[in-house]
């Protein structure tokens, strides 16, 4: 149901577990495209941007690229049903926890640094995607 | 330049183009005249940015280019602005402030 907060009739309710499973959906899914398509990037040679041609075969002969493919069009199909049910401004900031997520899956399973600069930069975002999420769902602009 | 500063200039081009493909989507709902044209000059513009940002990531932390990608933020709202003529509430102007702050210190760590 898409009823905009500041309307009567909005839903104030507990989150239905369809929503809930959603959103956790959302994150898991976007944790797992990132890192995937980390490993898969990983497999082209050094110097793919300077030979994109030869890039484009190995992304074809790697199926590492066709699970980073499948989970894009999961993530969408996902999130499109998420926004059925929730708005973009109560779903977003939600599922901007992937952020966390990932540095955090990225730490453990890629050994990527996870320094108090990233932790402070992802808290940064985090806040702001939140703000930009609180304006109304329309500005302007004309129809 | 080196390979990480190549990537980060990857992230902020991706950033712009997912900002060019959203408002073509939006276009495609204000034209129908042209909303196929819009809707698969968006497309093109993914295709693009998919490209692009797996390039990005053979140079660049996966931590540091996802959060970055937040960037995206800025840019749709900057060329909602200049192209759908929507406004900037203050508040979204603080939150996009702090998304760009954010993503610049996600850079500096990269």
């Amino acid at each position: 149901m898409t009823v905009h907060p500041k309307q009567p009739g909005a839903n104030f309710g507990r989150l239905p577990a369809r929503l809930a499973l959603g959103l956790l959906l959302a994150i898991v899914l976007d944790t797992a495209l990132q890192t995937i398509w980390k490993r898969a990037a990983l497999a082209l040679p050094a110097d793919a941007l300077s030979d994109p041609l030869s890039a484009a075969l190995t992304v074809l002969h790697q199926p590492i690229f066709l699970a980073v493919g499948l989970l894009i069009a999961f993530q969408m199909i996902n999130w499109l049903k998420v926004l059925d049910d929730a708005d973009v401004s109560f779903a977003l900031p939600i599922t901007a926890l992937s952020y966390v997520s990932v540095a955090a899956v990225s730490a453990i399973w890629l050994g990527e640094a996870m320094t108090l600069g990233k932790a402070c930069g992802v808290a940064m975002i985090l806040g702001g995607v939140y703000l930009v999420s609180r304006t109304d769902y329309r500005t302007g602009g004309g129809s | 330049m080196n390979r990480t500063g190549v990537g980060l200039v990857l992230i902020v081009l991706c950033a712009i183009i997912e900002g060019f493909a959203q408002v073509s989507w939006k276009m495609s709902s204000k034209k129908p005249d042209q909303h196929w044209q819009f809707i698969a000059a968006g497309v093109v513009f993914y295709g693009l940015e998919i490209s692009l940002y797996t390039f990005a990531l053979t140079m660049v932390d996966v931590s540091i280019s996802f959060a970055m990608g937040s960037l995206s933020f800025v840019s749709v709202a900057l060329l909602s602005r200049v192209v759908l003529k929507e406004r900037i509430s203050l508040t979204r102007g603080a939150g996009l402030v702090l998304i760009l702050t954010g993503a610049a210190l996600m850079g500096e760590q990269a």
